[in-house]
């Protein structure tokens, strides 16, 4: 017990005086998550109504015109300030500039003309220019048809419900909260990916003690293995729940000082919790693996850092699983970085308690299994008194 | 006290790194150690410790056969085994907790290290930014924490500066004279002669040569080398066991109840003269270099 404490006391010395390690494990998710969560806040999903900025240019001001306005007003989708036909576009701001004609009225009653331009910024995707038009379709098909019901003398009533049929598709209401936001991707995301980057760390201190014959030392002093490795493990689990919390409340606290939406916290704590520790496990084996794979802290160092790093793409850290094609959504399920990231989504998004967590904390349990399994194979292969 | 008898290892057993290797260290013995890098004496090192386990013969401390966590047995490594990022008594204290001390017991044995390496002055100061003597000795101090019987030094004072290679031999002596046995390996064989009062050579895994210092070197007090101008007839080479050095230097041992003279006289009989003449006053590291150049036979 005292050869365990004086590990655990010396462990946490050296980790807290690496000041290199301490950024890795801290600033950079903190870093990550601010950057992506202000970012992606409008990619995401959430309450919040979308709504495509663009420009008006209104080059006619007649009754039909205005009514065509109107139409385009009554739709939610468009955000239109007015402007003037070469305003630049782009696609932070607005990307589109939606031109009346000069000659809307005359385009109205000549098959084939042109009443309504668009003209879109360069960079704009195909598919969001498809859904612009469409919007303007359809507010155009709105417009069109009240001027028709108007000339045969029914009612705007009449337009809508007869020949519009706009109560014909009706609407399932989603459970929107179901959809992660920004703030819970990110914060989830980056927390896992800095609780694996434990690895570096910890396999750079596991290295040195074997090049400086530390460890040797220590064995002909009648230290057990076992000991020297629990000890060194304890610390940088504890790391990996200061980081679930200083995460949490980076995400919680000061995101929404920055004007993106806060994560909330009112949700199942212990879930969230045994989360936590079910990853951090699974962090804590693989880096004990590379540990004892790697000769030197450069190889530690390359091997961690690029691991890490495809976990996190494949996993839908980098880029989110929902909008990856669906071969990629399921090698994604591959990375244990997914599995971790199911699982705090389901406990922040959709407010899932322990027994919803349950099989993603034994897909990371089993792994950490296998992976300690081996981990202890090889060092007692490489090592025959440990 | 530690008995090692004939003991042969290899990490395969066709492949042996070490054979047939025995001898005895007693307390207050200073052994060296030699032998030329890859020679096994880091594997010999280990396997006193109980890091490997032999394949034949035994190694036994006390008649008790060793084994790994003696901690009777004290090693310092070469390598600074300590972490850099902790202080000097930090590092103390680890190694001092490893070993189960606590409390006054473990403030006893760290400050009694500190204070026999005198790292008292800089023990809250960070390892790593110690000059190298100080590593030294604060490698020193640390197998010092659990007072073994045998301590174990591994090139103990390589790269270090002349106060601190004085300071560590003068705390080596002073152990060994409170009755702590030393095995001591360097390629210093000038500290080692002034250390030691015994060697044990290893060559390619074998013993080459285990004995007294005093007994090595005494036998040089029987020969004579000279710097000569022309090759002597075997037959005279023959009876002074005569052995050709480097630079036509030849070494000649004196039959007994001859002297000197009778050597010169032959020699001048024979029509070979010398140009320089010295007495047997070789150093360990000539005999060293002889017995492992092949040019002389181990004793």
């Amino acid at each position: 017990m005292i050869a365990f404490i004086a590990s655990l006391n010396k462990e946490l010395r050296l980790l807290l005086r690496d000041w290199h390690a301490l950024l890795l494990l801290f600033l950079m998710p903190a870093i990550f998550i601010v950057i992506m969560s202000l970012a992606l806040a409008e990619r995401f999903g959430g309450n919040e109504q979308f709504q495509l900025k663009g420009y008006l240019v209104q080059q006619t001001n007649t009754p039909a015109a205005s009514s065509f306005v109107q139409s385009l007003s009554q739709t939610s989708l468009f955000d239109l300030t007015e402007g003037h036909a070469e305003a630049e576009l782009n696609l932070a701001d607005k990307s589109y500039a939606l031109i009346i004609a000069a000659n809307f009225d005359q385009a109205l009653d000549t098959p084939n003309a042109r009443g309504v331009h668009l003209r879109f910024a360069p960079e704009l995707g195909a598919r969001e220019q498809e859904l612009i038009s469409a919007a303007v379709h359809q507010a155009f098909a709105s417009f069109y048809t009240r001027r028709i019901a108007d000339e045969l003398g029914y009612d705007d009533d009449y337009a809508r419900e007869e020949l519009m049929r706009e109560g014909f598709i009706g609407r399932v209401d989603a459970d929107l909260s179901a959809t992660p936001t920004a703030v819970q991707q990110n914060v989830s995301g980056w927390l896992i990916f800095a609780m694996f980057f434990i690895a570096i760390p910890l396999s750079t201190t596991v290295i040195q003690e074997r090049s400086q014959r530390t460890l040797m030392r220590l064995q002909t002093l009648g230290a057990s293995l076992g000991v020297i490795y629990l000890a060194k493990l304890a610390p940088y689990g504890l790391i990996n729940l200061l980081q679930l919390l200083l995460m949490l409340l980076l995400g919680a606290f000061l995101l929404p000082l920055l004007g993106a939406r806060g994560l909330s916290l009112a949700v199942n704590l212990p879930a969230l919790l045994v989360m936590g520790i079910c990853t951090s496990v699974a962090a804590l084996t693989l880096a004990s693996l590379i540990a004892t794979l790697a000769r030197t802290v450069e190889q530690a160092t390359v091997v961690s850092g690029g691991l890490n790093i495809l976990l996190a793409a494949l996993g839908g850290i980098m880029i989110p699983a929902f909008i990856m094609p669906p071969a990629m959504q399921t090698i994604s399920q591959l990375s244990p970085m997914s599995w971790a990231l199911a699982g705090f989504l389901e406990v922040l998004v959709r407010g899932g308690g322990i027994t919803d967590i349950a099989a993603h904390c034994f897909r990371l349990l089993l792994l950490s299994l296998i992976l300690a399994t081996l981990a202890a194979v090889i060092l007692k292969r490489s090592n025959p008194r440990g | 006290m530690l008995h090692v008898n004939q003991l042969t290892f290899g990490y395969r057993k066709q492949q042996p790194q070490l054979q047939d290797i025995a001898f005895d260290v007693d307390s207050g013995d200073i052994l060296g150690l030699l032998g030329p890098n890859g020679a096994g004496k880091t594997t010999l090192v280990s396997l006193i410790t109980g890091l490997l386990t032999p394949n034949a013969g035994s190694i036994t401390l006390d008649g008790q056969p060793i084994a790994l966590g003696n901690r009777q047995v004290g090693l310092v490594p070469q390598e600074y085994a300590f972490y850099p990022r902790l202080s000097g008594r930090e590092n103390l204290a680890y190694f001092a907790g490893i070993v189960g001390l606590a409390g006054q017991a473990a403030h006893t044995a760290i400050d009694r290290a500190l204070s026999l390496c005198a790292l008292q002055a800089v023990q809250q100061q960070r390892a790593g930014e110690y000059s190298g003597g100080l590593k030294r000795r604060l490698n020193f101090a640390i197998a010092l924490l659990t007072r073994p019987r045998l301590l174990i030094l591994d090139e103990p004072t390589a790269n270090v500066d002349p106060e601190t290679r004085k300071l560590l031999l003068d705390i080596i002596r002073q152990l060994n004279r409170e009755g702590m046995a030393i095995i001591y390996t360097s390629h210093l064989l000038g500290e080692v002669e002034r250390l030691c009062n015994k060697v044990v050579l290893l060559y390619e895994g074998k013993l080459i040569l285990s004995g007294a210092m005093g007994d090595l070197l005494g036998e040089e007090h029987q020969k004579i080398y000279l710097k000569l101008t022309a090759i002597p007839s075997p037959e005279l080479l023959q009876s002074f066991q005569a052995s050709r050095g480097d630079d036509n230097w030849w070494c000649f041992t004196l039959p007994p109840g001859t002297t000197p003279a009778t050597l010169l006289s032959t020699l001048e009989a024979a029509h070979v003269d010398y140009s320089q003449l010295r007495y047997g006053t070789q150093r360990l590291e000539e005999v060293y270099l002889a017995i492992t150049s092949g040019r002389r036979p181990a004793p």
